[in-house]
């Protein structure tokens, strides 16, 4: 497992080198680029998405399997839905409010080691994720690149969900279980500073 | 033809042209990658031929089976309207999640619905590869580049997806599924919303 470890990663850092490298050498502004770059910059720069989204990821891992990879599978496929919402214009009120909220509500499931049924898991993080992607779906049809955006916005998701689970592995370590609870904690004070409007 | 094949064509034109034609199948290769539907489309129905490991091989090559009508269609001079590129996008989500969900109450009809899909994309990728600007041999040089080029991804990516034997090698096919999903479904609204 060692020796393949090695080989296994110099081959993703030479794709992922590839992918980029137009993007560092050329700078060539043009449309799709600029459009992936911007929905990969999304959810990245929005601190209140970031963390509802890490706090995905870290409950899946604090609940295990199959919430480990259930959680994160649900979260796109129905952001795409409320992305679509978005994109039609339907209204849906009180947004920035739920997004907020998610934050508090999820990170305080991570904080308090919320244990309910899968199924009450899944329809908490699926709801939250209609508010997500109903945000970022209202800027697609304004993105230099659509499509790009599209792609760029759910890998981003893809990978902070995938950076929560990585922090949630911490549990297996000494203290680990107070470190990931501190982070709940972390996100539902963050949380509840953008549902008062402090940030 | 799209000026990125034009481009392609353009770059890939050495001094000496050892074979007549050698360049429009080349640029008929490189063709699914410049086209995102057609890049999704061909990567998830990989996943979909990985998805019954028995069935991997000939699923791939029911792939390829529909590319070749589909393509075949396109060279003959069938044009079809803006109506393919949904039906892409939708067979695109409707695969992403047939592999992301994995319903264990489908499995009676995972055969069916596999090839389904996999015939269903190949036939629908196939009618939407156009090169408007090419006639002749050039043009079936192009859609044989087209062919061989998808046939290949797609062959690949259902070889990797079948190197998966940890769970969590299963689970990141599942995953990465479910983002190819979300991208489908989000383009199809994006062209419906015009």
């Amino acid at each position: 497992m060692a020796k393949n470890a090695a080989p296994f990663s110099a081959v993703w850092f030479f794709w992922i080198g590839f992918l980029f490298c137009d993007v560092a050498c050329a700078h060539t502004g043009s449309g799709s680029v600029n459009g992936f770059l911007s929905g990969l910059a999304h959810p990245v720069l929005g601190l209140d998405h970031i963390v509802a989204m890490v706090a995905v990821g870290l409950w899946g891992a604090w609940l295990g399997a199959p919430a480990i990879w259930l959680l994160p599978v649900v979260f796109p496929m129905v952001m795409a839905v409320g992305g679509v919402l978005g994109i039609f214009k339907v209204p849906v009120p009180g947004v920035e409010i739920l997004i907020a909220a998610s934050g508090v509500v999820l990170g305080a499931s991570v904080l308090t080691a919320f244990r309910p049924p899968l199924w009450v898991a899944a329809a908490m993080v699926g709801l939250f994720a209609v508010f997500h992607g109903y945000a970022h779906g209202a800027e697609l049809p304004g993105a230099q690149s659509p499509v790009g955006y599209c792609v760029g916005f759910v890998l981003a998701t893809g990978m902070i969900h995938l950076s929560g689970i990585g922090m949630g592995l911490l549990k297996r370590v000494k203290r680990g279980e107070w470190m990931i609870r501190s982070l709940g904690a972390g996100i539902a004070v963050t949380g509840t500073l953008f549902l008062f409007g402090v940030l | 033809m799209p000026a990125a094949v034009q481009h392609l064509i353009a770059l890939i034109i050495p001094a000496h042209v050892p074979v007549k034609n050698i360049s429009e199948f080349y640029a008929g290769i490189l063709h699914p990658l410049i086209v995102p539907a057609h890049v999704l489309a061909i990567i998830i129905a990989g996943f979909v031929a990985a998805r019954i490991p028995a069935y991997t091989l000939s699923l791939t090559r029911s792939f390829a089976g529909g590319l070749l009508v589909g393509l075949c269609a396109s060279g003959l001079g069938l044009r079809v309207d803006e109506t393919t590129a949904l039906l892409i996008l939708m067979i695109i989500f409707l695969s992403g999640v047939y592999v992301a969900a994995n319903l264990p109450h489908l499995q009676k009809y995972a055969t069916n619905i596999s090839y389904g899909l996999a015939i269903s994309a190949g036939i629908l990728v196939g009618l939407d590869t156009v090169f408007n600007d090419l006639d002749g041999a050039a043009l079936w040089w192009c859609l044989l580049g087209t062919l061989v080029g998808a046939s290949v991804m797609s062959f690949v990516v259902a070889r990797f997806a079948r190197l998966a034997r940890q769970p969590w090698q299963h689970i990141a096919v599942r995953v990465a599924a479910s983002w190819i999903a979300a991208i489908g479904l989000l383009m199809l609204a994006l062209a419906l919303a015009g």
